[in-house]
């Protein structure tokens, strides 16, 4: 590995700078594939439309509850991902449809919600901490577009046990890095609602639930394409039209 | 016969196998818990027995019968697993959002519907789902004509098929065990995650057979 140009430099520190090579560029690739997914800042104003009617406290517990969630379902994904997935029969396209169907339903609703029925009648502070993992970690900050992205990354099987524990060390990292993000995001969104006033945030909210829809259909598309590249490669005769793959919204 | 005997162990082992991904006891009895929150243990371990002895018939049907009743109505395996998968995923979806005060399932304390319960929504598409059925269907379609090796074939499945109902009866009978370690938070995560897999499930088989009656997907390899 050491090529003979780095002969002056000694070898050991040629190996360090080759793994932290590798390092960086996992740790890149978690960061850059998922994060942009993630998308904390635009999440934020969906988390406060949820969260609406809860006090600041509840609203700290909740933004530090979620971030931990989604800490550990983005290292799931990426560690087990693969293997649920071959466990239960899975393909990472049927993920995306019926995640991407989820996430309409969301944001359909949230849409559609009436101001006063909206998602937030004050919920009472517990049960509003059951709702830290459905819906606000896992269809609304965790997408399934950010699950199939860190399948995938997961998916690629790093060769060698030090590449392995590097890997494996970059996927915390990178997914720490994010999680913090989400709750940096979360916990000042009140403080920039307060700031923006409740015109602009009813605004605001009604387009980030728009947005929200457009990802969840983005998604479902995203996944019948995979599911219909399938079809792509078929033998002339049976070149029929891709069919319209189960995508339902309720 | 020790030909014989090897025969059926692999016929119960391929039949187990092929069984026991597709029912997935572990993985659904989070969902069977929550389908049964309001029940107390001693009914819902009866429940428990009870959807195992369904599953089971349901399972020996399906080898046996399953075949003629889709011949003697017209309908094709795939068609099965289309309409099936809808059925799974709208189940899954329904988990999903589940809010906790859903009137339709309060209807489960009652215990005059509990054997109605039994059969739909936790047998039928929870326990044995259209995975399962299109799987037992197809296993009885190649079963041989001739009645020695018809006889030893049927008899493995139908071990096959008991061997997946014990084990869906101790995961459903001792699920409160579950509760106990997870705790209400952590029982309600793995639910959500369950029925969101559930969800994935019901797409993943209508694609199925969206897939096979149209016969367009390249062979995977």
């Amino acid at each position: 590995m050491a090529g003979t140009g780095y002969a002056s430099v000694p070898r050991a520190v040629i190996a360090f700078s080759d793994d932290l090579r590798y390092f960086l560029t996992a740790l890149l690739l978690v960061v850059g594939g998922i994060l942009p997914i993630v998308n904390p800042v635009g999440s934020a104003p969906m988390f406060l439309a949820m969260t609406h009617g809860a006090d600041e406290d509840t609203r700290a517990q909740l933004a530090a509850k979620v971030a931990v969630n989604s800490f550990l379902l983005i290292m799931g994904s990426l560690i087990f991902g693969a293997y649920v997935l071959k466990v239960f029969g899975l393909s990472v396209g049927v993920v995306q449809v019926a995640g991407g169907a989820v996430l309409c339903a969301l944001g359909w609703n949230l849409l559609s919600s009436e101001p006063s029925t909206n998602p937030g009648t004050p919920i009472p502070g517990e049960s509003m901490i059951m709702r830290a993992f459905y819906p606000l970690t896992l269809p609304l900050t965790v997408d399934p577009g950010a699950i199939s992205v860190a399948i995938t990354i997961g998916a690629n099987h790093a060769h060698g046990v030090e590449r392995v524990l590097i890997a494996f060390l970059a996927g915390i990292i990178g997914t720490a890095i994010i999680s913090a993000s989400v709750w940096l995001a979360y916990r000042y969104a009140p403080r920039v609602a307060q700031w923006l006033g409740h015109t602009r945030v009813m605004v605001v909210l009604r387009m980030s639930a728009f947005i929200v829809l457009c990802i969840g259909v983005e998604i479902t598309f995203n996944g019948v394409r995979s599911l219909a590249g399938e079809i792509a490669f078929a033998p002339p005769h049976a070149a029929q039209p891709a069919q319209p793959a189960p995508a339902k919204t309720p | 016969m020790t030909d014989e005997i090897r025969g059926i162990v692999q016929g119960v082992l391929l039949a187990a196998a092929a069984l026991i991904p597709i029912v997935n006891p572990l993985g659904m009895a989070p969902l069977f818990l929550t389908l049964t929150r309001d029940l107390t243990d001693a009914e819902r371990a009866v429940l428990a027995r009870r959807v195992a002895t369904n599953g089971f018939l349901l399972l020996v049907v399906a080898i046996f019968a399953g075949d003629y009743v889709l011949d003697f109505f017209g309908v094709t395996v795939p068609v099965l697993q289309i309409a099936g998968g809808l059925v799974v995923a709208s189940l899954g979806f329904r988990l999903l959002h589940d809010s906790g005060n859903d009137p339709e399932q309060r209807q489960v304390t009652s215990s005059a519907s509990l054997g109605a319960k039994a059969f739909y929504p936790l047998t039928l598409p929870l326990t044995v789902g259209p995975g399962a059925i299109s799987v037992a269907v197809t296993l009885g379609a190649n079963f041989p004509s001739t009645p020695q090796p018809f006889f030893y074939d049927a008899m493995s499945a139908v071990i096959g098929a008991l061997i997946v109902c014990v084990l869906t009866y101790f995961c459903f009978a001792f699920a409160e065990r579950l509760q106990r370690t997870l705790g209400a938070t952590g029982l309600a995560v793995v639910m959500r995650l369950s029925a969101f897999i559930l969800l994935c499930i019901g797409v993943q088989i209508m694609w199925n057979g969206l897939d096979a009656s149209f016969g367009i997907s390249r062979p995977r390899g």
